[in-house]
């Protein structure tokens, strides 16, 4: 295909990536650009809009350096727009798998988190920019960030920016719901015209996945629902990991930071992406190694290093090691796998919305038409008429003479019988005449009746089919929980493993060993001695390490020392010596979570598979309720016109 | 129903209602014979607002030789009754290991007091699992063990490793106040057993903390296709055998349970 950029030919060279709309390649001779070729031709709408992009990338250069701005049209040889050039960006990979901790340590395996918070804080820079010229990125999502191995960051899909010309706005189209702002969650993404407003919430959430693993604030709640949690604002990723031990404490951050998040999130003021920029260098100029492990990176004044305290408690790294083998355990928490699945649902139809019924476009006009035919008055029968008239006078004239003659006589017998034979024929031609009036009238009647309740009967379907909706999203929601009980229970039973308890069949004797008169170990102290007392630990049966944890003075050595002492005397007392801990007592551990983690996510993807087919029946039936529904109307319509027409001839 | 193991009492089991094949059984260890072990299971069926459920227990009373039965039978006759409690009132109600324990602990400190006896006489360890539409709860304390297969893979996993001391440097028992009783919800089960320690040797891989397959995988083919009731003969000589007894010298007990109706058929119903 020839293509030039208005100033050169252009020839396109090897395919470097492919899209839903386009294809991407490399552009021979210029090694800095890359050409994208729509798969067809954009409309005139997309094509001004283009237009307009790279006019307005002449007047702002610094939109290039951001993004894949559109530097030049390209045109095959009819003149027609055919895609653009953009700048190139070497080794790019989408964010995701920057903060998705298993991408991570093979993709950017010397990334810590200082570089997930240099990276979020030039995120923020980019929508700065963008924000500065009046463009809103309006799709936000982690695809549309890539990220090199360098660090460096650049905003891609730059045709579906939403950018204004006058009073003319090319809206972006598209969204992903995780991203949506409580504001605009179930509108019509199509026609929505967005805000820098709109964006910051977007920002706000890839910037939370960076610092936290990938996790997303807002974690669906009890149904597993993220738009609904988004649009409940329930920001619950606080409580959360409180919870779930393998997730980062929100307390980690600055109270600065954490109160950005919160007026993020679910706030009406959203922090700008400058606000975000400064805040986010400042902090992360302020991170320091902890001092055990340099890979660990902390803030000032954090006493208890929550990187370390995952690592030794679940075996688990979130970041790569180096030498690379330190953590062999074969269990990952499977956050993404459940995100997948998250996202995967909000992706499935829902079944139609029970409250919104479509009418067929002519229905108002039919109805209207058959309420005028129900009025009609029904035409007389002239001839029938006059018969029974005629009839009617016969037998006044019978009875008449009846009376004249004072008796009953032959002639007036016969006059009245034949009047009354004449009004009988009569009335019967006339109810023959009137009879398919009545029926047509009694048919219209019941058309109009099924067409003013076929509203009633879709939505008696439709709340059938979101009552079983409901029941597949709360299912869904139950096995998200499910999965992360996992997480928790193999934390409880690591945490059992090593838990030291005072053997309960040496208690006895344990208590007579008092310890204000007991030979402790030299690290415990006259001063640490008389700390127990005031605690109430007056027995070597009391040294349980649950209650030592948190006393003033005890540091683990300390602990670790009066346990061992504890330990020592039982044994001595007659107790069983402590096996050790093998490491294929937490492989079997990490294999079962591994199991039900796994039966979860299948059991999670039939779940999805069921309302995919459900919705999908469901629209299925209410389509073909619908269609019968416009079916009776043209019926009644046509039933309705005729009527009136007859009428008129008549 | 609660049933005790006095030699060789192994009353045929009756066939849960509809959706679920249940086969069990008590033995007591061969030096005991002929008289009781200490062992004892009980299994009922329930059914809810969101469908049916099978409710299993199963027992090994560790206090005095003469009230160790009981307190196993009052162990699986509480936690059953419980369990029915509960999830009668509201099937989607979260069970804990916490609430289970002190029902339990109350219906044993209760029978210690009626019969003037300490609560640790009665101590057992007890292993129970609650078997729903959706969702499989299992809960323990001490060294029985249950074992679980999902409609999707073949595979019997042990989600709980049976507490058998070694690192938390005692066995655990109901009764005890100071056990720890641990739980897991699991999704829904295709089918499930419950063992007492006696079987560990047979079912269980102990170096790698598997679940031996063909001890279970045989036990549900077997209960798929045949009535409880053909099988309890061969259980029941299965438990006394001597071949058995060569590899474990405790009371033995065996919960199995199969779910009959095709899977998933009551998830969108």
């Amino acid at each position: 295909m020839y293509l030039h950029d208005g100033r050169q030919p252009i020839q396109i060279a090897d395919e470097l990536g492919r899209g839903g709309e386009g294809v991407v390649y490399a552009v021979h001779g210029q090694p800095d650009r890359v050409a994208k070729l729509y798969n067809a031709a954009p409309d005139s709408e997309a094509s001004e809009k283009l237009s307009y992009l790279v006019a307005l990338g002449d007047q702002a250069p610094e939109l290039a350096d951001v993004s894949s701005w559109p530097l030049a049209l390209l045109r095959d040889g009819d003149g027609a727009v055919r895609g653009f050039l953009m700048q190139r960006l070497d080794g790019p990979q989408p964010l995701h798998h920057l903060y998705s901790p298993e991408q991570r340590k093979v993709l950017f395996p010397k990334a810590t988190w200082r570089t997930l918070v240099e990276v979020a804080a030039d995120c923020a820079r980019l929508f700065s920019t963008l924000h500065t010229r009046g463009v809103v990125v309006g799709d936000v999502n982690e695809r549309n960030v890539l990220v090199n191995p360098a660090g460096q960051l650049v905003l891609v899909d730059a045709d579906s920016f939403q950018v204004q010309q006058g009073e003319r706005v090319f809206v972006t189209g598209v969204g992903v719901v995780d991203y949506t702002p409580p504001e605009l969650q179930g509108t019509d993404f199509r026609t929505v015209v967005r805000t820098p407003e709109h964006d910051r919430f977007g920002l706000a959430v890839l910037l939370f996945k960076l610092l936290f693993m990938g996790r997303h604030p807002f974690s669906g709640g009890t149904d597993g629902d993220l738009a609904a949690a988004i649009a409940a604002k329930q920001y619950d990723y606080g409580e959360v990991a409180d919870r779930l031990k393998h997730l980062i404490p929100l307390t980690l951050l600055p109270k600065s930071l954490q109160d950005l998040f919160a007026a993020a999130l679910t706030g009406e003021a959203r922090p700008t992406p400058q606000q975000w920029q400064t805040q986010l260098r400042a902090f992360a100029a302020s991170l320091q190694p902890c001092p055990d492990d340099p890979l660990h990176m902390l803030p000032p004044g954090v006493a208890r290093c929550p990187w370390c305290a995952i690592e030794s408690l679940l075996h688990y790294a979130y970041f790569a090691r180096p030498d690379g083998g330190a953590y062999a355990s074969l269990w990952t928490p499977r956050e993404d796998q459940l995100q997948d699945l998250r996202l995967a649902l909000a992706e499935t139809w829902a079944p139609p919305d029970p409250t919104v019924f479509l009418v067929p476009a002519d229905q108002p006009a039919a109805v209207a038409v058959a309420r005028r035919a129900m009025l009609i008055h029904v035409p007389v029968d002239t001839r029938s008429w006059y018969l029974s008239v005629l009839g009617g006078l016969t037998v006044l004239a019978g009875v008449a003479r009846m009376a004249a003659a004072g008796a009953l006589d032959r002639v007036a017998e016969g006059t009245v019988c034949g009047g009354v034979l004449v009004w009988s024929l009569g009335r019967w031609l006339r109810w023959r005449f009137k009879q398919p009036w009545f029926r047509d009238l009694a048919t219209l009647r019941t058309l109009l009746n099924q067409v003013e309740h076929a509203g009633d009967a879709w939505r008696v379907e439709a709340y059938q089919f979101r009552s079983r909706d409901r029941q597949l999203l709360q299912r869904f929601g139950q096995l998200a929980a499910q999965h992360e009980g996992v997480v928790a229970f193999r934390t409880a039973e690591l945490e059992r493993l090593t838990l030291d308890a005072v053997d309960e069949n040496m208690r006895a004797a344990l208590e007579k060993i008092r310890i204000e008169d007991a030979e402790l170990p030299p690290m415990v102290g006259e001063a640490r001695r008389q700390a127990l007392r005031i605690r109430g630990l007056l027995t070597a049966a009391d040294v349980d390490e649950r209650q030592l944890v948190g006393l003033p003075g005890f540091t683990p050595q300390v602990i670790q020392a009066l346990i061992e002492w504890r330990q020592a005397l039982e044994v001595r007392l007659g107790g069983r010596k402590r096996p050790a801990l093998r490491p294929e007592h937490r492989a079997a551990i990490d294999n079962n979570c591994q199991i039900m983690q796994e039966e979860i996510e299948a059991q999670l993807a039939e779940v999805l598979r069921q309302r995919a087919l459900a919705s999908e029946e469901a629209r299925d039936q209410l389509e073909a309720t619908y269609r019968q529904t416009e079916h009776v109307v043209a019926v009644l319509k046509l039933h309705a016109e005729r009527l009136l027409l007859r009428l008129r001839e008549g | 129903m609660v049933r005790a193991g006095s030699r060789p009492s192994l009353a045929a089991a009756t066939p849960a209602r509809d959706a679920w094949r249940v086969l069990s059984g008590v033995a007591a260890a061969p030096r005991k014979r002929p008289g009781p072990g200490d062992d004892a299971v009980g299994h009922r069926t329930l059914s809810t607002d969101t469908g049916f459920w099978l409710l299993a227990a199963c027992a090994d009373g560790a206090g005095s030789a003469a009230l160790g039965r009981c307190g196993a039978e009052v162990a699986v006759r509480q936690a059953l009754a419980w369990l029915a409690r509960r999830l009668k009132r509201n099937p989607r109600s979260q069970l804990t290991a916490a609430s289970l324990q002190h029902a339990v602990d109350r219906a044993l400190a209760a029978e210690a007091r009626r019969r003037s006896v300490d609560v640790r006489d009665l101590a057992t360890t007890l292993v129970v699992a609650a078997a729903g539409p959706e969702s499989t709860w299992l809960a323990q304390v001490g060294d029985g063990a249950a074992v679980v297969q999902h409609p999707a893979s073949p595979r019997w996993h042990l989600p709980i490793w049976p507490d058998r001391g070694e690192h938390v440097n005692e066995t655990q028992f109901a009764g005890h106040p100071r056990s720890q009783w641990r739980a897991v919800e699991l999704p829904r089960a295709q089918a499930l057993a419950l063992l007492s320690d006696g079987l560990l040797p047979v079912a269980v891989d102990l170096a790698t903390r598997q679940a031996f397959q063909p001890f279970f995988s045989g036990f549900a083919g077997e209960l798929v296709q045949r009535e409880p009731s053909e099988l309890q003969p061969a259980l029941e000589s299965f438990l006394t055998s001597p071949r058995l007894a060569e590899r474990t010298d405790d009371d033995v007990s065996l919960v199995v349970a199969v779910r009959c109706e095709p899977a998933g058929a009551d998830v969108s119903a």
